[in-house]
């Protein structure tokens, strides 16, 4: 019977006039706000932690000046990073580890092509290595790694040996770099931001030798698991102030702790999803409020009809459930377009993010229980909107609805 | 052989308030109809023949005097009661047809077999014999907008009949209609009445179809009458 009263329902809302449809727009930008911030929200979250959760909560990241600097910016602020300084961090208690890459850009010539790249080198030990690779910085797909003590071993990121030159540069190649030649031993892996597959690798040691240069970019430490990071972070900004001879206030290096990034990034998220929610529950309630209002105009306009379905015998909860059925399918109609429309948003950011950054770390996903949770929900609140009018035209009494004009 | 008392009007009184003013639409109608009766009622505008009506179909209880359908008093029920006697017991035939247009003919006839929870076959079933009946098979995936009004009255008569009720209340069958549909319609009433044996009350205000009934009662301000 039930069956029955869906099939009526669903006639009267095919028989409906447009205008009855707009009132629901509320319900369709609801629901698609939260099916594109849920399906995107979870891959946001995913994104943030993997870029940054490599880099773990107890590394501590060093940049000269007072803004904040990428391992491959050069030195445009005010401040300088010494070499000292990397011993000066070593030796703070709690830092269990530091290391402070060089960093350059270099003349690279392959098959009598010139280009220009970055370059960054590192100590050869393998603690530092490992530390790189955990950061995501240093892992090798083709080939090896720099051996300890080797001088003229280089490692090519990604698209330098792919797509750089118009050959492609493979393992056991010669290139030049500032016209010192160098013997390519290893290819990096892709990675997931474009930055570090543009940037040449060789030892520290060799860069000092031949490009002389001792000065590191930026100083990357980790603390011990014994002591607590912001308190290590602490001390570390009271050595360097006295390493610079600066007072507080006025550093000329900034030091990070991926903790406090993930938090800040973590921050920005929550507040978007929070507007968007609010964006989402304020449409929806317009929509359930646009449901309410056409149903009392369904309601009215088949006053008639009501009075013909209790004259040949239908009781009021009959008339109720028709009523709420027809109000829960609006919803439901209203859900369904919304998903289409936030599916298509979700859709639609996964490929500009993934043209913006060239990389397919933002993925959308859309699953089962988003779609029927959605569903379920837009009909509850259909019917939920259509109590009122469909409890009136239960009530109402049969002469005066058959009477009705 | 007296037949049983199928209607049964004991002094009934139904007022209607309009704000202060009260309107006494029926003042002490009283009646009989036994079973098999086919009987029409006939009076002025106004004179309360409609609510008398809605009265014997359940659509709404007196508010002084008593009602027997069936042996039973159905002025004290209740809402979903009264609802289950209209569906079962009753046929309404309307002078305005009264089909829902967003339905096809075969579903307007289905539907107060819906509302009784018979199984979806047996109402096609039912619905396409009915349609059978009043000779409008070829019509049935029509919308009511897409019949003439004859052919409207005889989807509702056939609506009437789906729950083979024990009594035909038709309030003005022929008042929407001219005379020779009226007619035809009228003979699909008759036609009933002699095959099935089927209750009619019939209220017109054509002296000539109410002539064909067996049994003719004069309502006049509310209530019965020798003559007008
Ligand atoms: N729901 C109502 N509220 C107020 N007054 C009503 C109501 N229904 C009927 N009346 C009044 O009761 C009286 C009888 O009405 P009723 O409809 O029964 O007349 P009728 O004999 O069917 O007339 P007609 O031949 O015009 O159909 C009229 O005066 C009418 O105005
Ligand atoms: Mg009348």
């Amino acid at each position: 019977m039930i069956k029955d009263y869906f099939k009526v329902a669903i006639k009267n809302i095919f028989n409906r006039k447009l205008r009855s449809w707009l009132t629901m727009i509320g319900i369709f930008i609801g629901i698609a706000a939260v099916v594109a911030l849920i399906s995107l929200g979870s891959g946001m979250q995913k994104a943030i932690t993997s870029q940054f959760g490599k880099i773990g909560a107890n590394r501590i990241s060093i940049s000269p000046g007072g803004a904040i600097a990428g391992p491959l910016s050069e030195n445009l602020g005010s401040g300088i990073l010494y070499s000292s300084d990397v011993e000066a961090v070593r030796n703070v208690k709690g830092v269990e580890f530091a290391t402070g890459p060089i960093a350059a850009y270099v003349e690279l010539e392959f098959n009598k092509e010139i280009e220009y790249v970055a370059l960054m080198a590192f100590d050869d030990d393998t603690k530092t290595l490992r530390y790189m690779e955990e950061m995501g910085l240093a892992e090798v797909e083709y080939g090896r790694q720099i051996k300890t003590g080797a001088t003229r071993e280089v490692i090519l990121g990604n698209r330098i040996a792919n797509d750089l030159f118009d050959k492609p540069i493979q393992v056991g190649n010669s290139i030049y770099v500032d016209n010192y030649k160098f013997n390519v031993v290893g290819i990096q892996k892709k990675s997931d931001s474009s930055m570090f597959d543009t940037v040449i690798r060789i030892s520290k040691k060799t860069a000092e030798d031949l490009f002389e240069r001792e000065n590191p970019s930026n100083i990357f430490a980790k603390v011990d698991d014994n002591y607590e990071p912001t308190e290590v972070l602490g001390k570390l900004e009271k050595a360097l102030r006295k390493e610079h001879n600066v007072d507080e206030g006025e550093e000329d290096f900034t030091i990070e702790i991926a903790a406090d990034v993930i938090e800040s990034f973590t921050r920005i998220l929550t507040t978007v999803q929070i507007l968007v929610i609010s964006i989402a529950a304020i449409s929806i309630v317009v929509g359930a409020v646009g449901i309410t209002n056409t149903m009392y105009t369904a309601v009215l306009e088949r006053t008639g009809e009501i009075g013909i379905m209790k004259a040949i015998g239908a009781r009021n909860s009959d008339i109720l459930t028709i009523f709420l059925i027809e109000s829960g399918m609006l919803g439901l109609v209203g859900g369904l377009i919304g998903i289409f429309i936030g599916v298509g948003i979700g859709k639609a950011v996964e490929v500009i993010a993934k043209a913006a950054m060239n990389s397919n770390i933002l993925q959308a996903h859309f699953p089962w229980y988003l779609i029927l949770g959605s569903l379920l929900f837009s009909f509850l609140l259909g019917a939920i909107a259509g109590t009122m009018p469909a409890k009136q035209a239960s009530k109402m009494n049969p002469i005066d609805a058959l009477r009705y004009e | 052989m007296t037949k049983e008392i199928i209607i049964e009007l004991d002094n009934v009184w139904k007022t209607y308030k309009m704000g202060t003013v009260e309107v006494h639409a029926l003042r002490g109608m009283s009646l009989k109809v036994k079973k098999g009766e086919f009987l029409a009622i006939m009076g002025p505008s106004g004179s309360g023949k409609s609510t008398a009506m809605n009265m014997i179909g359940c659509l709404d209880i007196p508010t002084k005097g008593e009602i027997k359908l069936l042996g039973r008093d159905i002025s004290t029920l209740h809402e979903s009661d009264l609802a289950q006697i209209r569906g079962k017991k009753i046929g309404f035939i309307f002078q305005k047809f009264n089909l829902l247009n967003t339905l096809t003919a075969k579903e307007n006839i289905m539907l107060p077999m819906t509302f009784q929870g018979i199984p979806r076959e047996e109402r096609e079933k039912k619905s396409e014999e009915l349609l059978g009946l009043v000779e409008l098979k070829d019509r049935m995936d029509h919308r009511p907008n897409e019949l003439s009004g004859g052919q409207q009255q005889r989807v509702a008569i056939a609506r009437s009949l789906s729950n083979s009720p024990d009594v035909i209340l038709a309030d003005e069958p022929t008042g929407n209609l001219d005379s020779t549909t009226g007619e035809r319609v009228l003979d699909f009433l008759k036609k009933l009445h002699k095959e099935k044996g089927t209750t009619i009350v019939m209220v017109t205000h054509d002296k000539k179809i109410a002539e064909q009934a067996e049994r003719i009662e004069f309502l006049k301000d509310g209530s019965i009458v020798k003559n007008l």
